[in-house]
């Protein structure tokens, strides 16, 4: 077979494979997936914004409630209260100690 | 002409957006069927290499390609990603025996036939060079673009994708063919 015959004969396969109509609407089409995905990445803007919202008000709030926990005047009592529970525990515990340490090992040597 | 494409989808205008699919629709579908073989796939996915290609209009740089190559360019890389991981289309679903070359027409002729099957049979960047350089006359030079290669490369491969085809012919048909 002479290349120039082989030539046409693969340019008509290749015709042929290629040769079925476009549809008409396919610029309608186009535009609808655009206008498609613009909806798309607008919904995800706004999503993407109303988390960062709702981030920043419960930032706000939980730093809010602190903040009037600290200041409320029960607060302090409650703290000197425990500060106070705390104090007399471990004197007693030191107390204790001492006459355990006298018991054991001071006393014998008197 | 081009330049006022550009401007226009720049712009975002749908009537220039809608000239411009009118325009090169045509060439980026028969490059895309050539490539996967099957109707309703190159047209789910010539939508989508003009989706891609207004989202990127801005990136077009006209010194580098005409917007003919930078169209098939993207057209080549969709068609690829979609032989790669094919999605399933409307087509694959309607079809229970889905076979891509029972969507191509034929003249009945048996060896024009046979010649398009192998020509299906070939990996998809042969086919893409075959269908840029006998359907569209593209020159090595733009093919090379399209497809990411360097034009001696694309010279040997035309080369060894017509010897394969040949003999692959003449194996069937004999030295004298028709």
């Amino acid at each position: 077979m002479e290349d120039k015959d082989f030539d046409q004969l693969l340019q008509k396969a290749v015709a042929q494979r290629c040769s079925m109509p476009l549809t008409d609407n396919l610029s309608a089409r186009v535009i609808d997936k655009i206008n498609y995905h613009k909806r798309k990445s607008r919904l995800q803007l706004f999503s993407c914004a109303a988390a960062i919202a709702a981030l920043i008000v419960a930032t706000i709030m939980i730093f809010d409630s602190r903040k009037n926990h600290e200041t409320h005047p029960d607060f302090y009592v409650e703290a000197t209260n425990i500060t106070n529970e705390r104090i007399t525990n471990s004197s007693t515990t030191s107390l204790n100690l001492r006459n355990d340490i006298n018991n054991y090992y001071i006393k014998p040597q008197q | 002409m081009e330049q006022d494409f550009i401007i226009g989808l720049r712009a975002n205008l749908p009537k220039v957006q809608s000239a411009f699919v009118n325009k090169y629709g045509p060439r980026v579908h028969a490059f895309i069927l050539g490539m996967v073989g099957n109707q309703n796939e190159a047209e789910e996915l010539t939508v989508d290499v003009f989706v891609r290609a207004f989202q990127h209009i801005y990136s077009y740089d006209s010194n580098k390609a005409t917007i003919d190559t930078w169209l098939l360019r993207i057209a080549h890389n969709i068609a690829i990603s979609h032989l790669r991981h094919p999605r399933l289309s409307i087509s694959r679903l309607d079809n229970d025996n889905y076979d891509e070359r029972t969507q191509i027409e034929t003249d009945g002729s048996p060896m024009i036939e046979f010649l398009q099957q192998a020509i299906s049979d070939l990996p998809p960047d042969d086919r893409a060079i075959i269908h840029l350089h006998y359907y569209d006359g593209a020159k090595l030079a733009e093919i090379a673009h399209i497809l990411g290669n360097t034009e001696g490369a694309v010279t040997v491969k035309l080369h060894r994708i017509r010897l394969k085809l040949k003999k692959l012919i003449e194996s069937k048909y004999g030295r004298q063919g028709f």
